[in-house]
């Protein structure tokens, strides 16, 4: 499926905010603990879907994988669905789409919700083994 | 909408929602998700008029959650912030 010319503008926008933000994320570390916790974190005492992620994204730019999927299981793979969704989006040649995007499968979306809602309440259960998915 | 002609299928937002579970912490990326499963289901068996009102909601969904998220994060900055910076300076600018 190729973009409208509208579409690729917020694309455009898009990733250049996230070019902006990656430096920040390579020379700041989020486990320094000079930032605030997570709002939703300090008042449930619950992880969240997306807790971990900056710490994750800090790792992955530095190289170390195994960190990132320490601190959260679901932000790699995340950033390689995205990758493959928006590269399906924009990069095409003689209009056609270099590759299939991961999340226009039939299913994808009921997998998506069964993958993290199992991921969000497995990460919650206190102890081995599960102490793993915790950030 | 004719029954005879299939329409062109309505997006899902998916990209969207999966952005919006991984940074915001909120439950809309989810609500988002499942109405994107909601518009595969739909446009499958060929109800696409509740295919599209479906889209629309997810859409909805991913942008309050990304546009709630924000607004939360400016909110909570301003509340902790002092002390987020106050520890900062301590480590002499050092994050």
């Amino acid at each position: 499926m190729v973009a409208s010319f509208n579409t690729r503008k917020y694309y455009i926008f898009g990733a250049v905010g996230i070019l902006l933000l990656l430096p920040l994320y390579y020379f700041w570390n989020p486990e320094g603990g000079a930032f605030p916790a997570c709002p939703f974190e300090r008042l449930t005492g619950l992880f969240c879907t997306g807790c971990g992620s900056q710490r994750a994204l800090h790792d992955l730019l530095h190289g170390d994988i195994a960190g990132s999927f320490g601190h959260n299981l679901l932000f790699p793979p995340a950033i390689l669905l995205l990758v493959g969704h928006f590269g399906n989006r924009i990069l095409y040649v003689k209009g056609k789409s270099l590759w299939k995007s991961p999340l226009d499968g039939r299913y994808a979306p009921a997998i998506l919700l069964g993958v993290v809602l199992v991921f969000t309440v497995l990460r919650n259960i206190p102890g081995q083994p599960f102490s793993f998915l915790a950030p | 909408m004719s029954d005879q002609l299939e329409p062109q299928k309505p997006s899902n937002y998916l990209a969207l929602a999966i952005i919006c579970t991984v940074c915001c912490c909120l439950p809309a990326g989810i609500v988002s998700i499942v109405y994107a499963a909601r518009v595969n289901e739909t446009f499958a068996r060929g109800e696409y008029e509740l295919a599209e009102k479906y889209s629309s909601n997810a859409k909805t969904w991913g942008i309050v959650g990304l546009v709630v998220g924000g607004i939360g994060v400016i909110i909570y900055l301003a509340l902790f912030g002092f002390g987020f910076f106050a520890a900062l300076m301590e480590n002499g600018g050092q994050f």
